[in-house]
């Protein structure tokens, strides 16, 4: 309130002059008012805290209850707080959520709200602003923030009836539930542990030497590995339908990561290059197929952030990619645009020995140009462009 | 947006009083001239017209069929406050007078409009006034703020009006509360006395500074969409009238005879500013009047002594005569107000140096300043050390008092309990104690080192053990780093070792040797 030190001043002056000694009683009033008004907000600015909860992974669809709990810890009530939560647009009406409250001393209040994973994606909750002040408006409002904090909304997964996975391995038929993929008396090297790995791969006396835990690399008898290879380059699609295609692409990445992971039980693992709003830079994302279903929540967790890279040739994903798999292991190309260049990457590491499988997020039409390649290099293309043409790839 | 008509009647009694109050003050300024007016009837018209006045602008802008017109209608209530004031002015008069009066205002206008009556309006009227722009503020505090471009914000109008009233009303209840001589009586002392109708003003003023700035609140949160708490009104009222409560309580619990000094002291001060302007007047004075009557002299004209400047008036700085004593409530209020002003100052000077970075720096690189803090920072180390040392002579005080005492009493069944500093002692301890037996006391003038000597004297087969232990002991006794695990074990081994090469001596023995 502007104005308010030349009132008192001017007042002292007036109660000088007349002498009167119920004057300055009423100046220390005022300058009561602003002073304990003052003292009141500081105390609850340092007394109040927030805290925010709620389940930081969720599938399409779900609907998430998150929780906020505003504690006063100071011996004053709080008279007055505004909380202000900003939620990203894709889960929640746009503005947030915010309330307007007072808060007894020592006292909490919890708030619950609902967002609804309308979309996959990698979002941040936040920043919560609690606003407080005095009742006067003799001081400036005093800001409590909270963090933000990032809540990931997987993408959708479509169910697979069958994925007709091409392999080359005689075991792929076998109903084991751990089929012998590897040749454990042939080592091969050791490589550093990544989350998912059995404890029995650790090359103790290896990472003992090291000093950071390594496993065992084994030649492989046969691989039935699947690596999926998600192209996210923005000019890998149409600029017409360029970020429903690039979505369903995801799409078809998850559901089938899902369903080679959980229904057929063989190790699945992913690659692409892509935005990454998490490092805020285009990343490149290299998952070695493991089979853990911790590990799929892995995959699915980046198919939940990615967004499409300026930038990301796709014969550089593919030679990346393939670098480190097992011969015989299955590769699965998920792309938005059907080039002679594209059949001549899957044909060359179709030589190097890999089962090769083309997933086309585009309309079931050819042009001349590569008419008759996928049948003359003998290699399976599946195109899809609704949902319901991914229960179909078989 | 529609405010509950509880809190609008509350909102328009508050204006009204306040108006009233100044009206009040206006009024006893009034009767210092006029004795016979009546204060009670200015009062009550302000009241009533600063009530009616916001009353009916708000019935006007609810009822659209009445804005059209509303300046009609507003003529009729001046006119109508008119009438009511005459009226109410007979009251005490007999119906005969009154009629009489009556009858003579188409013959004597004057009668109509007395003087009393007048001034009565007068006053009436601007009350009217100022409630009707309150009114019309308080209104537009609910609308948003890009509503009326150019018009400054409702809230600053509102709390302008309130101090601009706050002002007025401070002059005018002073000057009727001390009276008109007493303002030109600078030697006087302090007038006392609760002036009600300040209390009243400021009080309801207070209040409504938290109201509006709830209604600015309200307004900027409807604009956001935060949904507002239910009951969250009605707390805000409660909290706003014990934080009143509260400064109203620091008010009466500090002295007011400070504040009435400490001008005293600047009045002293413009005082002594005027005694050296005079004195500089009397030299310069001087300066000029002295050629003028050498010149005088040398032209015969006169023999007089030259003039004298005019004296100026003596400056009164006498301190006025204070009450002797003080009683305990007098202390405490002037405890509480030098806690209070100590307060104030300190944290006002910190702050302002805080908000002032350049300053800080430029503080900081001062030659007094630095030389200051070094001191400071000297003193301080001082007062650290010499802390540290209290509390480590203390403990060690301590320590060596209950181990002595756990000793004698042979008990070692704390050992677990204690730290592994104290289990070395005590190892230590229990040796001397043993040694002491077997007549190897540990005179008060010996160093642990030398009566580890003379203990290799006596027992030359554990020199070795005597010498670590004596190492041990000094360094659990006199260090700060922590002692480990490991010293214990090995403490203990070799105070088993020297406790049994001493059981082999006779009890009382050894020195005698």
């Amino acid at each position: 309130m502007s104005g308010l030190v030349v009132f008192v001043l001017v007042l002292t002056a007036i109660a000088g002059v007349l002498r009167i000694d119920f004057f300055f009683t009423v100046v220390y009033f005022l300058i009561a008012i602003y002073g304990v008004s003052y003292l009141w907000k500081q105390w609850i600015r340092r007394g109040v805290s927030v805290k925010r909860t709620f389940v930081d992974h969720a599938y399409l669809g779900d609907r998430v209850e998150v929780s906020i709990e505003v504690t006063n810890a100071a011996w004053l009530p709080a008279p007055w707080l505004v909380l202000h939560e900003s939620l990203p647009v894709q889960l929640a009406a746009p503005g947030g959520y915010r309330q307007a409250f007072s808060l007894r001393a020592r006292a909490r209040h919890a708030f619950e709200y609902s967002i609804y994973c309308r979309q996959r994606g990698y979002y941040r909750l936040g920043p919560l602003v609690l606003d407080t002040g005095d009742l006067f408006g003799l001081s400036q409002v005093g800001r409590i923030e909270v963090e933000p904090e990032p809540i990931v909304v997987y993408p959708k997964v479509l169910p697979l009836a069958s994925l007709g996975l091409p392999t080359r391995s005689p075991q792929a038929i076998l109903p084991a539930r751990s089929p012998l993929f590897e040749d454990k008396t042939r080592l091969m090297g050791v490589r550093d542990y990544q989350r998912g790995d059995s404890p029995r791969r650790i090359h103790w006396s290896a990472t003992a030497s090291v000093g950071r835990l390594l496993v065992k690399r084994y030649q492989p008898a046969i691989a039935r590995e699947t690596m999926i290879c998600l192209d996210l380059c923005r000019d890998s699609y149409g600029d017409r339908q360029r970020y429903a295609a690039t979505e369903l692409a995801i799409v078809v990445a998850a559901s089938l990561a899902h369903h080679v992971a959980l229904q057929d039980k063989l190790p699945v693992g992913l690659v692409t290059e892509a935005m990454d709003p998490l490092q805020a830079r285009q990343t490149f994302f290299f998952l070695p197929p493991q089979r853990e279903r911790v590990y799929l929540m892995q995959v699915l967790e980046v198919l939940a952030r990615v967004q499409t890279a300026q930038d990301a040739p796709l014969g550089e994903l593919l030679r990346r990619g393939s670098s480190e798999l097992a011969w015989g292991s299955t590769v699965m190309l998920i792309t938005g645009r059907e080039t002679v260049e594209l059949y001549e990457n899957l044909v060359y590491l179709r030589r190097m020995g890999f089962a090769v499988s083309a997933i086309l997020v585009q309309p079931p039409h050819r042009s001349e140009a590569v008419e008759g390649k996928a049948e003359l290099a003998d290699i399976p293309v599946h195109h899809v462009w609704r949902e319901r043409d991914v229960e179909l790839l078989s | 947006m529609t405010v509950d008509w509880k809190r609008r009647l509350i909102w328009n009694l508050s204006i009204a009083g306040m108006i009233s109050c100044v009206a009040l003050a206006t009024a006893r300024l009034v009767q210092l001239f006029v004795p016979e007016w009546s204060i009670a009837l200015m009062f009550l018209a302000s009241l009533l017209a600063a009530f009616e006045a916001s009353y009916s602008y708000r019935v006007i802008q609810e009822r659209p069929e009445l804005q059209a017109e509303a300046w009609k209608s507003r003529m009729a209530e001046l006119l109508l406050l008119f009438f009511l004031i005459k009226a109410a002015s007979y009251i005490g008069d007999s119906m005969v007078v009154v009629l009489d009066d009556i009858a003579a205002w188409p013959g004597d206008i004057s009668r109509l409009f007395d003087g009393e009556t007048v001034s009565v309006y007068m006053v009436a009227l601007l009350s009217w006034l100022a409630a009707t722009r309150t009114a019309h503020d308080l209104e537009r505090l609910h609308e948003p703020s890009n509503l009326h471009p150019g018009q400054p914000l409702a809230a600053e109008t509102l709390s302008r009006r309130f101090f601009v009233g706050g002002v007025v009303l401070f002059m005018v209840s002073g000057v009727a509360h001390i009276g008109l001589q007493a303002l030109l009586d600078w030697q006087r002392a302090p007038a006392g006395g609760i002036v009600f109708n300040v209390l009243v003003y400021f009080g309801l003023g207070a209040f409504m500074l938290g109201q509006i700035r709830l209604a600015t609140l309200s307004r900027s949160w409807r604009n956001q969409k935060v949904q507002i708490a239910s009951g969250f009104v009605g707390r805000w009222v409660r909290y706003s009238l014990v934080l009143l409560f509260v400064a109203g309580l620091v008010a009466v619990l500090l002295p007011t005879r400070y504040a009435t000094h400490f001008l005293d002291a600047v009045a002293g001060l413009v005082n002594i500013v005027f005694v050296i302007i005079s004195a500089v007047y009397m030299v310069v004075s001087l300066l000029f009047m002295l050629p003028a009557w050498l010149l005088s002299r040398l032209l015969g004209r006169s023999n007089a002594p030259p003039p004298m400047p005019a004296p100026m008036p003596s400056p009164d700085i006498s301190v006025r005569p204070q009450p002797q004593g003080l009683s305990w409530w007098e202390s405490v209020r002037t405890f509480v107000f030098w806690i209070l002003a100590a307060g104030i100052l300190a944290y006002a000077a910190w702050h302002y140096v805080r908000s002032h970075p350049g300053l800080w720096r430029a503080l900081a690189t001062f030659a007094p300043w630095q030389w200051l803090r070094r001191l400071w920072q000297a003193w301080q180390r001082r007062l650290d050390q010499w802390t540290a040392d209290r509390r480590r002579r203390k403990m060690d005080g301590e320590v060596g008092v209950r181990l002595t005492r756990e000793v004698k009493a042979g008990g070692r069944s704390w050992l677990g309990a204690r730290s592994a500093r104290e289990r070395v002692l005590y190892q230590y301890y229990r040796v001397l104690q043993r040694a002491k037996r077997r007549g190897l006391p540990r005179r008060v003038s010996e160093t642990p080192s030398e009566y580890e000597h003379s203990v290799a004297r006596s027992l030359p087969e554990t020199e070795a053990e005597m010498a670590s232990l004596t190492d041990a002991f000094v360094e659990a006794r006199f260090s700060e780093h922590a002692v480990g695990s490991e010293t214990v074990r090995h403490t203990r081994d070799w105070a088993r070792a020297i406790k049994r090469a001493l059981s082999t001596l006779g009890r009382g023995t050894a020195r005698n040797r």
